[in-house]
């Protein structure tokens, strides 16, 4: 007997009578989807894989361990190679990878992760320090490094991997001490700075010669950028030699390029490593090849596919048995067989993505490749002729992301270097797999907006505000940017453009170049509703001047722009503008005039800081959210501001547990004190109006670029730069939390209602290797806060329908903060006859739409909610067809359960039958045997004698009844005639089985137990209905 | 040197202490351990539920040393049932349509192995006590917990996290590698109960479901039939 312990649950209240502030832990078990998409990936740092033995029993028995490190969506682990991944990282403080490592003594046990990607785009992340693990990625020790914003390559020592070197890059975006070759010589305890040139300059790569370790390569490179442009190279890059194990060094410049030099990649022939290739990018960039441990340079080649673009084409390698086969990692995979004289492009036609990063070549077997593109991992068997892509790693990048109001409602957004896709938030009856996601767009992809009063029109971009309108009937294409006039400046559009419809007005399309622009006939033609709103500062958009030694425009430098756009959802005349050069503009009269804001906004603000996100309020016409984002500057402080008197007056928002620099706001169009930011290092909460932020940990601390609240749905939509995208399906539990809350041991949350469905899967079998992302749950949900974990006393979950009956009960969720709690809406399965097939009648009806309660019990505590479950409406289907539906399955399921009472008792009889006579003897046992008899060929009327999983049997009534309930209960609609004729069919049998049993009973039973009686012998007892409810229940 | 020795040696000793601490916490808050401690067998009745409550059954389960059975009645008279004696297992599947016991592969005789040491843990084995290591807390959803390791002899690696205001154990993994392929095993206890003398867990989580404990019978003879091979 269990009894509830006093002391216990003193110690239990004890224990939570702490006051709460808002933590991570109060978002409890809310977990959004990670949808994707993995049918692009993502940009790729890093790959390391390693054979290991498969156990020590099968030693030649061996699976490949592959680690894939992402621009900023941390590390995957693959220990089959490449069938399926797990990302390994995501507990970590920042999720861009730049270097790794394994240690070849440990095979895939111990991996140094350098985060900070050295590929240094203008959206490229930032990294948080050195990283290592020693149990193949379960568990992190961080060992440093927390001020080197890249770590981009780690060398260990082939023969004494306790001798690490760690080429820091350091920070991109300003000056920075913390660069610069690192040596470890004790396994990375500690580190010592080995080569230093200035704080302009980092170390790009290192490499160390595997047949004299004490020989070690480095190269230093020069680089800054800024928003508007980018510089490789100077006097501090150079390549470097040292033959003392890294304690010394000296700089190479016999036969290498004179002048500033730009990024410089290096490369060991494995096979002979007396040759040495370095990529130098100089005036004139070229590959150079040594066969004297550098020493001496030849010029190889310097065609554009082996030279370009150094700062983000930053790998190259070598063959490990052929010292002159190279493969250079730029646009394509240049690959050369003669010592890098020539090399052969291939065109894949367009298997493989093109921008490469990141390569493995087996060592047991050269012919097999990885590369890790901006576009994902491919695996090639054939030396780089044919490649076959891992469609299993969901690191897309994108940039901003938006929804429609289709049943299901889609999400589209743009990808780093990877065009523009959409998908539905969830599919009938199935999960979101890689086909779910269309492509929209192409190049990079950046906004991608559904027209709301046409939406056959999609409206998506690639680069610089190239706006293309789509018909997704027809999908013909029209670009629709708008142009200059022949006597006007050119227009400059950001990288990132932003394109809006607007918020109070679906007529309205918007678009910024240094103007605001809006369109009325879908893109069509654009009406100019500004002036110049930026600083319009000429020095600031040259892009054609960017790049340092080599010249490198892609409009990524495009500077003065507009960068975010929205207007008020209660007053379409107010527009809010944001300019990539800090001005923050408003106009309140549908743009005839224009207000600079720039001068009020307060002085914790660093001038001309890059407006990053402008969001009017739902709930105030006055009020407004904005983002400022100085990082280009070398600040990643989040800047999140308030007014609520349009611009006079701005309020900063407590961001102390705020990390990163800040790309967007939102503020719940419910509950205006819930907000979300969205930062380069995640997505933070707050529940006071930005008194206060918590993390939302079940987001990777990826950046977190754009943030959408669907209002019908009201789903939260987190669009990652490198882990795609969120859903957290009804953020009604969070926005029904109020900081009040937080001290009550338990407190029912509200949800949306569920709309019941009865949605079938698909007969498909498409392997392992595919990304699948749930749709979401079909589930009735509920949800409750708990103020600390619940781990003693009885703690339970019961639901009740609209007459006070428990119908369900639900196990409980323990775990501190919210808890949303899934019921499958069905009543427990029905008893059925004992049968050798254990088929038929496995699940219970589900309940009809209503409204239920919710009651849960936790110690002395009781506390309720409604839950309501709505008809779908969606299937055509009425609530009395519903009902009428509900009647049948509820009327099979009482037959179902009505026959296994008659066979129960049958059975039972039949073997007290049998076992009594074995202790009476005489024509009586024989009369008792023959009785017995009778029950069991009557069971077989009932039941089917066989069952066979292969082999069809003869049904009998059990089986026709569970088929027919299987048939009914699976559908929402009503029965058919036909089916509600077979039921009264049934029930007739079933009834007639009763009624022969009880004449059973009287005409041969009695006479027994009568004989049995005169012998002084008990009777025969028979089942009766609440001994069959008593005994047989699940 | 000699100093860094000494530091090392003071922090491996305070380690240690966190381990006794730990332990010493853990046994106090079961109440009467010795009797887990000494036990020679367990059984509970009570029902397996999915997570979403739409289906729900009777289980029943028996423990003594290293052997194990646990019965799950699918429908009535129709019962899944794993069994080993310490050595080997067997299962019968009726969703196979064949009631005739099957040899269970390695993985899953070390996963039912795993049920059985939940009860006779490493906490209160004194020989394995001796082998646990502290590694620090950890978050186990978002409350903190104390985590101590240990490593068996087949190679098996046991986590136990304990929460560290109420002593008790909160969550047990274990990982071992069988025939080249990663096992795992894990259980989340709920709702703790004084029963006997000693703290028990009536909710237990595990991957095939939850388990929703009726009543427990400690130390009750049990019929050594129950662990034997099939008869042939």
């Amino acid at each position: 007997m269990m009894k509830r312990s006093a002391s216990a649950l003193l110690i239990a209240v004890a224990v939570s009578a702490t006051a709460q502030t808002l933590t991570p832990a109060v978002f409890g078990n809310l977990s959004p989807r990670a949808v994707g998409p993995a049918t692009s990936s993502g940009r790729i740092t890093a790959i390391e894989a390693v054979y290991v033995p498969l156990d020590s029993l099968h030693p030649n028995d061996r699976r490949l361990v592959i680690y894939v490190g992402s621009a900023a969506g941390g590390v995957f682990k693959s220990r089959d190679g490449g069938m399926t991944f797990e990302p390994i990282f995501d507990k970590q403080e920042c999720q861009s990878i730049g270097a790794m490592a394994l240690d070849p003594r440990h095979r895939d046990s111990v991996l140094w992760v350098g985060t900070g990607e050295s590929n240094v785009r203008n959206s490229v992340s930032i990294g948080c320090g050195l990283f290592r693990t020693d149990d193949g990625g379960k568990t992190w020790k961080k060992v440093g490094f927390d001020s080197v914003e890249r770590i981009a390559k780690i060398a260990l020592d082939p023969k004494n991997p306790d001798r690490i070197f760690v080429a820091a890059l350091g920070a991109l975006w300003s000056d920075s001490p913390h660069r610069g070759l690192y040596r470890s010589t004790d396994g990375g305890k500690t580190f010592e700075r080995v080569l230093y040139v200035d704080d302009k300059t980092g170390c790009a790569d290192v490499v160390v010669d595997p047949a004299d370790p004490r020989i070690v390569y480095a190269a230093m490179w020069q680089f800054r950028r800024k928003a508007y442009s980018f510089s490789s190279g100077g006097p501090g890059s150079g390549l470097y030699k040292s033959t003392d194990g890294g304690t010394t060094w000296r700089k190479l410049t016999t036969d290498l390029p004179s002048g500033d030099l730009g990024r410089i990649v290096l490369a060991i022939a494995p096979s002979n490593p007396a040759i040495v290739y370095a990529m130098v990018e100089a005036k004139e960039s070229a590959l150079y090849r040594s066969t004297d441990r550098g020493e001496h340079w030849e010029r190889r080649s310097s065609a554009v596919n082996v030279t370009a673009r150094p700062f983000y084409f930053s790998a190259m390698a070598l063959d490990p048995y052929d010292p002159d086969r190279v493969y250079r990692l730029t646009f394509q995979l240049a690959i050369s067989d003669d010592g890098g004289k020539t090399f052969n492009t291939f065109s894949y036609g367009g298997a493989l993505h093109p921008d490469h990063h990141a390569f493995w070549i087996d060592p047991l077997n050269p012919q097999h490749l990885l590369i890790g593109t901006d576009g994902g991992v491919y695996e090639s068997f054939d030396r780089g002729q044919t490649w076959r892509m891992f469609r299993n790693l969901p690191l897309s990048q994108f940039y901003r992301i938006s929804y429609d109001f289709d049943d299901p409602y889609n999400i589209m957004g743009g990808l780093q270097d990877n065009g523009s896709w959409m998908a539905p938030h969830r599919v009938r009856g199935g999960a979101i797999t890689n086909c779910d996601w269309q492509p929209t767009g192409w190049g990079d992809g950046f906004a991608v907006v559904r027209d709301r009063v046409r939406p056959e029109f999609i409206y998506f971009e690639s680069q610089g505000g190239e706006a293309v309108r789509r018909n997704l009937r027809t999908n013909e294409t029209r670009s629709i940017q708008p142009r200059a006039g022949a006597n006007e400046p050119k227009l400059r559009f950001n990288w990132n453009t932003p394109i809006v419809v607007s918020n109070a007005n679906p007529r309205y399309l918007y678009i910024g170049s240094q103007y605001l622009h809006r369109s009325t006939d879908h893109g069509a033609t654009w009406q100019r509703l500004s002036p110049d709103l930026t600083t319009n500062d000429s020095t600031k958009y040259n892009p054609q001047e960017s790049g340092g030694v080599t010249r490198d425009n892609t409009s990524a430098e495009n500077h003065c722009t507009i960068y975010t756009i929205a207007d008020s959802p209660l007053d379409e005349r107010i527009v809010w503008v944001g300019t990539d050069d800090g001005n923050l503009q408003l106009t309140t009269d549908g743009g005839k005039t224009w207000t600079n804001l720039r001068s009020r906004l307060p002085r914790s603000l660093p001038e001309g800081t890059w407006v990053s996100c402008v969001e009017p309020s739902r709930h105030d016409v006055r009020t407004c959210f904005v983002t400022f984002d100085n990082h280009t500057r070398g600040d990643m402080t989040p800047y999140v501001y308030r007014t609520t008197d349009l611009g006079r007056s701005w309020q900063r928002l407590s961001t102390d547990s705020v990390r990163g620099f800040a790309h967007v706001v939102r503020q719940d169009p419910v509950n205006p004190n819930l907000l979300f930011v969205g930062t380069e290092l995640g997505l933070f909460v707050s529940l006071d109006g930005g008194k206060s932020f918590a993390r939302f940990k079940a987001i990777p601390a990826a950046p977190v670029r754009d943030v959408q609240i669907h209002p019908r749905e009201h789903d939260l939509i987190v669009a990652t730069h490198g882990r795609g995208a969120y859903i957290l399906d009804d953020i009604t539990p969070l926005r029904s939390l109020r900081p009040t809350m937080l001290d009550s041991e338990i407190v029912m949350l509200p949800v949306r209602p569920t709309v019941q469905r009865f949605e079938s899967g698909f007969q498909e079998f498409s392997g392992s290797d595919n990304y699948v992302a749930p749709s979401p749950s079909d589930e009735a949900q509920f949800a409750y806060y708990l103020r600390s974990r619940h781990l003693i006393g009885d703690m339970r979950i019961e639901i009740l329908d609209s007459t006070g009956k428990v119908i369900a009960t639900v196990p409980p969720g323990k775990r501190k903060g919210i808890n949303r709690i899934g019921w499958g809406m069905r009543t427990n399965p029905p008893r059925v006859a004992r049968s050798p097939n254990p088929g038929g009648g496995s699940f219970g009806p589900t309940v009809l739409p209503g409204t239920y309660t919710v009651r849960i019990s936790k110690g002395d505590r009781v506390v309720t909610s409604e839950l309501r479950i709505l008809h779908d409406t969606s299937a055509g289907l009425t609530l009395a067809e519903r009902r009428a539906n509900f009647a049948a399955s509820m009327r099979l399921y009482g037959l179902i359960e009505e026959t296994a009472f008659v066979v129960e008792r049958i059975l039972t009889l039949r073997d007290s039958l049998r076992a009594r006579a074995a202790g009476v003897g005489g024509p009586l046992a024989a009369r008792m045997r023959a009785a017995a008899e009778r029950l069991d060929s009557a069971y077989y009327t009932l039941v089917a004698r066989k069952a066979s999983l292969f082999a069809d049997t003869e049904p009998q009534l059990r089986e026709k009844l569970a088929d027919l309930y299987g048939a009914i209960a699976s559908y929402p609609g009503a029965p058919s005639d036909e089916q509600m004729r077979l039921i009264e069919e049934y029930a007739g049998k079933v009834a007639e089985a009763g009624r022969w049993f009880e004449r059973f009973t009287s005409d041969t039973l009695a006479p027994i137990a009568a004989q049995l009686r005169a012998s002084g012998l008990p009777p025969i007892p028979v089942l009766t209905r609440e001994q069959f409810d008593r005994a047989v229940a699940y | 040197m000699r100093v860094l020795i000494l530091l090392i040696a003071a922090a491996s000793a305070l380690w240690s202490q966190d381990v006794e601490r730990i332990v010493a916490r853990y046994t106090r808050a079961l109440g009467d351990a010795t009797k887990l401690e000494r036990l020679r067998s367990l059984s509970l009745v009570g029902k397996m539920s999915s997570a979403d409550g739409s289906w729900k059954r009777s289980f029943r389960a028996w423990f003594a040393g290293d052997k194990v059975r646990t019965e799950l009645t699918l429908q009535p008279g129709i019962v899944a049932t794993t069994w080993t004696d310490g050595t080997s297992g067997w299962s019968i599947q009726p969703w196979t349509q064949s009631l005739v016991p099957q040899p269970i592969n390695k993985a899953a005789l070390w996963r039912l192995g795993a049920m059985a040491h939940v009860w006779r843990n490493d906490l209160l084995d004194l020989q394995r006590r001796k082998t646990l290591e502290y590694i620090g807390t950890e978050e186990l959803d978002d409350s903190d917990c104390d985590k101590l390791r240990s490593r068996h002899s087949d190679g098996s690696v046991w986590t136990y996290y304990l929460d560290p205001d109420l002593g008790l154990l909160v969550k047990v993994t274990a990982e071992a590698e069988i025939g080249g392929e990663a096992v795992q095993w894990s259980a989340t206890f709920g709702n703790y109960q004084r029963i006997e003398g000693v703290m028990l867990p009536t909710v237990l989580e595990t991957s095939s479901g939850t388990i929703l404990v009726e009543q427990y019978g400690l130390d009750e003879p049990l019929d050594a039939t129950l662990f034997a091979p099939p008869a042939k």
